[in-house]
């Protein structure tokens, strides 16, 4: 992004403030209270947007804010889901099986970050692409307390249904706000502008004197962090986890695809971006049984065309051009 | 936030009375299937989908099922989980709470079941499961959830069953495979069953999956030279073990597969080479069984050629139609679609289908499926065990590679 460019998004952004929180606003009130008036099924839907919610903007920090363009960020989901996993399974509660899967995605990222984040551009994205299939290989081997290729069973819950998920929806949705508030904070503060430094030029930032590395690794473990959390709220939703299915490349293809739709950078296009998505293809997959994905392909394609730069930025560009006109009639 | 007692009993009487006035106010049975029509398991899941559809064509036209004297149609919904454990959960709920089905025919793939069975346990609702053989889904304490296939951890025991009972049967057994999940259950169970036949383990090792050059396994094989060597591999390594083991020329009187053996894949990758080896299947067209609706394998076969355009019906098409057949039976025999009422009938079905005999024990299971053991002779797989179905002797010694 251009400086002017930033400057004018800065410029808009004071005068459209007052209308994004009252819509921030209203949305999370319809969020709060969709339980009551929504089918199991669409509950459903909607824990699966925010939990790809929360694994998009943990992408956005790394991805959107700091350019490292992680594409197998899924892995830190995985290793989540088996933390949770393994703990819930050596008979400790969801709450530390949660804070676990953060804490050893986080330090996991943290360890690997060293090397790997001295890789740029593609390098460093291929790498962690191959960090997903390491991981599985290193769960398959590991077995015993992972249950290697045999997956892993969570303990279940004795709660009924309805309860359970709309317990576990609301902490989902806690997640994904807690997730984007990291995102809004971490711009404000010396460390989003260091990693928006790097982003635009690396070499740049090191001059200015920002410690790149530790900036980068930082920035990494509070991504996996978030990724973490999402995996290990999955692990315990869905009860048995396979390596193929926990380190399964599409989740973190699918939180990119997000990422660009909404926005990267952005605070709020993350959260745009899974509700389209997901929302998307779920109507597109209800009405058409056989064709849904190449349906939903074409669409992500138009998306891309029409609105290369996320549809926040789109329509910040049409708001803009509709106020131009105005200032002319 | 656990609901209190009162509340709970009032919830699961208001529950209750809607299922039975539901139940006496519908016009078709619902059942919902949400199968692998895109990703991994497509093939599979398009073939388990047949397999649910021919039954649901055969009973439709025959009426529907008998509830306590009334014919009620049937209408399978089909959704595609594109081979994933959540889009599979997520659908699982769809059907439940609104396509309201009554029963559920389940996913290709244990992973994926056992992501879905979770939920249709707490819903109560009937899931058959033909195609997830894995032992763990049905070790873990649900109530409502049946497999009419033989379980991964009994598929070779049949054929441990038929070596053993050889007029001359050999002393020693070697088992090898990738380390994955089924090839390592195949494995454990292979080992149990042949040291509790009085078979001495010669060697029992596994190899990467994937692995391409597989000659050093062939190596020790050679010293360890086996009478019985059983694969536990999928179809490629297997192969490529084989013609490892032809050109070492290793022999060992017995070469059998965990899946089967009469293949295109087997027949034309190894040639002469795969004469005389063995080979397992859940089901086979040759088999003798008599049932309901389906008279037997032959008129299954033609049955389903003719439905599907020609295309053959195989073990995974049948176990399909076979855990429908099976449902159907249950509610038959309940004459209700109260799910425990179901559940009770299922428990205590004993009975014989075209796909082999059907009774439950507690977990689910079946206890009578048994699979079966053919042979390549004269360049087709022949079945050569059970005996009241095998179509020749099985031939022993194994003619040795040339």
């Amino acid at each position: 992004m251009s400086e002017a460019a930033v400057l004018e998004q800065g410029a808009k952004a004071s005068t459209m403030r007052p209308l994004v929180w009252a819509a921030v606003a209203i949305g999370l009130l319809v969020l709060c209270a969709a339980p009551l008036g929504i089918s199991s099924y669409w509950l459903r839907v909607l824990t699966t947007v925010l939990m790809y919610v929360i694994v998009t903007q943990g992408l956005n920090v790394i991805v959107g804010i700091t350019g490292y363009h992680a594409f197998g960020n899924g892995v830190f989901f995985g290793i989540g889901a088996y933390a949770c996993g393994t703990a819930m399974v050596a008979g400790l509660p969801f709450v530390a099986g949660i804070a676990l899967a953060i804490v050893m995605s986080a330090v996991c990222a943290f360890i690997l970050g060293w090397p790997i984040l001295r890789l740029k551009g593609h390098y460093f994205a291929i790498a962690t692409v191959a960090l997903n299939l390491a991981a599985v290989q290193i769960i398959i081997q590991i077995g015993g307390i992972t249950g290697g290729a045999q997956g892993l069973a969570l303990p279940l819950s004795d709660w009924d249904p309805k309860p359970l998920y709309i317990a576990l929806y609301y902490l989902m949705l806690g997640g994904a706000v807690a997730s984007t508030a990291i995102v809004a904070i971490l711009l404000k503060r010396p460390l989003g502008f260091a990693l928006r430094a790097i982003r635009d030029s690396e070499r740049a930032a090191a001059v200015m004197g920002i410690n790149t590395t530790k900036a980068k690794v930082y920035a990494w473990a509070i991504s996996a962090g978030l990724t973490g959390f999402a995996g290990g709220v999955w692990a315990y939703w869905i009860t048995f986890i396979e390596p193929s299915s926990a380190f399964d490349p599409a989740v973190g293809v699918k939180a990119y695809i997000m990422l660009i739709i909404g926005g990267m950078g952005s605070i709020l296009g993350p959260v745009i971006g899974a509700f389209v998505l997901e929302i998307v293809s779920t109507l597109v997959w209800s009405g058409f049984l056989k064709a849904h994905q190449l349906i939903l392909g074409l669409l992500i394609v138009v998306v891309c065309i029409v609105a290369p730069n996320g549809i926040i930025n789109a329509f910040a560009r049409l708001v803009r051009s509709v106020r131009r006109n105005d200032g002319a009639a | 936030m656990r609901m209190s007692r009162s509340a709970f009993l009032a919830g699961a009487l208001a529950s209750g009375l809607l299922l039975i006035g539901g139940a006496q106010a519908q016009e078709v049975v619902k059942i919902g299937a949400a199968v692998s029509l895109t990703g991994n398991f497509s093939r599979e899941g398009n073939l388990l989908k047949n397999g649910y559809a021919y039954w649901e064509k055969l009973v439709n036209e025959a009426g529907g099922i008998n509830v306590a004297g009334k014919k009620v149609k049937v209408q399978v919904i089909y959704y595609d989980d594109e081979s994933k454990p959540q889009s599979s959960a997520r659908l699982t709920e769809k059907l439940i709470t609104e396509d309201n089905v009554n029963f559920i025919l389940g996913p290709y793939s244990s992973g994926i079941a056992t992501a879905t069975a979770a939920i249709s346990e707490k819903y109560k609702v009937i899931t058959m499961t033909p195609m997830a053989t894995a032992d763990s889904l049905y070790q873990r304490g649900y109530k409502f959830i049946f497999c009419p296939a033989p379980l991964a951890s009994t598929t070779l025991d049949p054929m441990l069953d038929m070596i053993k009972k050889l007029p001359t049967p050999p002393a020693t057994v070697a088992i090898a495979g990738p380390d994955d999940l089924f090839p390592n259950v195949f494995a454990g169970a292979a080992q149990k069953k042949a040291e509790a036949l009085g078979f001495k383990i010669a060697y029992n090792s596994k190899y990467p999956k994937g692995a391409v050059d597989l000659s050093s396994v062939a190596t020790a094989l050679k010293d360890a030279n086996p009478e019985v060597l059983i694969l536990t591999g999928y179809v490629q390594d297997s192969i490529q073990l084989v013609k490892a083991l032809q050109s070492l020329k290793v022999n060992p009187k017995i070469i059998g597969f965990a899946f089967a053996v009469g293949i295109p894949d087997v027949l034309s990758a190894l040639g002469p080479a795969s004469e005389d080896l063995i080979g397992v299947q859940i089901w086979d067209p040759a088999v003798k069984y008599k049932g309901p609706l389906v008279a037997d394998a032959a008129a299954y076969v033609s049955g389903y050629e003719k439905e599907f355009g020609g295309s053959k019906p195989n073990y995974i098409t049948a176990s399909g139609t076979a855990g429908a057949l099976a449902l159907q039976l249950a509610i038959e025999k309940a004459g209700s679609l109260d799910p425990v009422k179901v559940r009770d009938a299922m428990l205590q079905l004993d009975v014989e289908t075209f796909f082999g005999h059907v009774q439950f024990d507690q977990t689910g299971v079946d206890k009578k499926a048994s699979a079966v053991i053919s042979q390549v002779q004269g360049g087709t797989a022949v079945p050569v065990y059970p005996a009241e179905i095998a179509a020749k002797p099985v031939r022993y010694p194994r003619k040795p590679f040339e």
